[in-house]
């Protein structure tokens, strides 16, 4: 055990493996939970639109599977202290907390725009390309996170 | 009414097991098979190009749930409607 190599080190890579999946999902639910009461309440009158109206739910679910990628990464990179750098155990949290709250923020965006956007697409089917354009943009908030921590990750 | 609900139930069934199955079994079946097996590549270059090819096989599923939802549910409404 050295100063590069302390018994904790592997504790940030843990963290940030756990803290991947863990606010990821936490922006998967709230944007499925969100949205779906949109669903429930708009399908009440027009259920043959609930096909199209499930994409802001398939797009929080892809939120986590962001957060899943990133936290197999990092737990597959994860050894015993005596092989695993304090500099490594910094980079793998670093990766983890920004697909986490990369996708908690885009979970957020996704389920506010959802819920509104399936009420009004019952209203309005034109709000529909509308409302796609808005989860595409609030789903690459979560592919920013993504695309940082995939490139943290190579410096490990 | 229930055959179209049934329809779409499935079609949504399939794509839904297909958009949650394929980036991992992409990312896995990748890594080991094509990376590491064929490639002898890194474990950490097999890992990083794994995830990034199962995050564009996960893009390319979602967009076909969307392409088949915005064409496919303006065409079976009208069946709807008639019966």
């Amino acid at each position: 055990m050295t100063n590069e190599n302390p018994i904790y080190g592997p504790f940030f890579g843990v963290m940030g493996a756990a803290s991947a999946i863990i606010f990821s999902s936490l922006g998967a639910a709230y944007g499925t939970a969100k949205s779906g009461t949109g669903i429930a309440a708009m399908s009440v009158m027009r259920p043959e639109l609930i096909m199209k109206c499930i994409i802001p739910v398939v797009m929080a679910g892809i939120i986590a599977i962001y957060g899943l990628v990133i936290a197999v990464l990092i737990a597959g990179g994860i050894e015993d202290s005596s092989t695993y750098s304090l500099f490594k155990g910094f980079i793998h949290l670093g990766a983890g907390l920004s697909v986490g709250f990369s996708g908690l923020a885009a979970g957020f965006a996704i389920g506010i725009v959802g819920d509104a956007g399936v009420r009004g697409t019952a209203q309005q089917p034109r709000l529909f390309v509308g409302m796609i354009l808005i989860l595409i943009f609030a789903e690459v908030l979560g592919l920013y996170g993504l695309i940082v921590a995939i490139y943290l990750y190579t410096k490990s | 009414m229930d055959a179209p609900l049934l329809s779409a139930f499935k079609t949504i069934l399939v794509y839904s097991i297909f958009i949650l199955a394929s980036p991992i079994t992409t990312f896995f079946v990748s890594k080991i098979f094509i990376f590491e097996g064929i490639l002898g590549a890194s474990p950490l270059t097999s890992n990083v190009w794994s995830a990034v090819f199962a995050v564009v096989v996960l893009h390319i599923a979602v967009g076909m749930y969307i392409y088949r939802a915005y064409f496919e549910a303006d065409r079976s409404k009208p069946l709807v409607k008639t019966d």
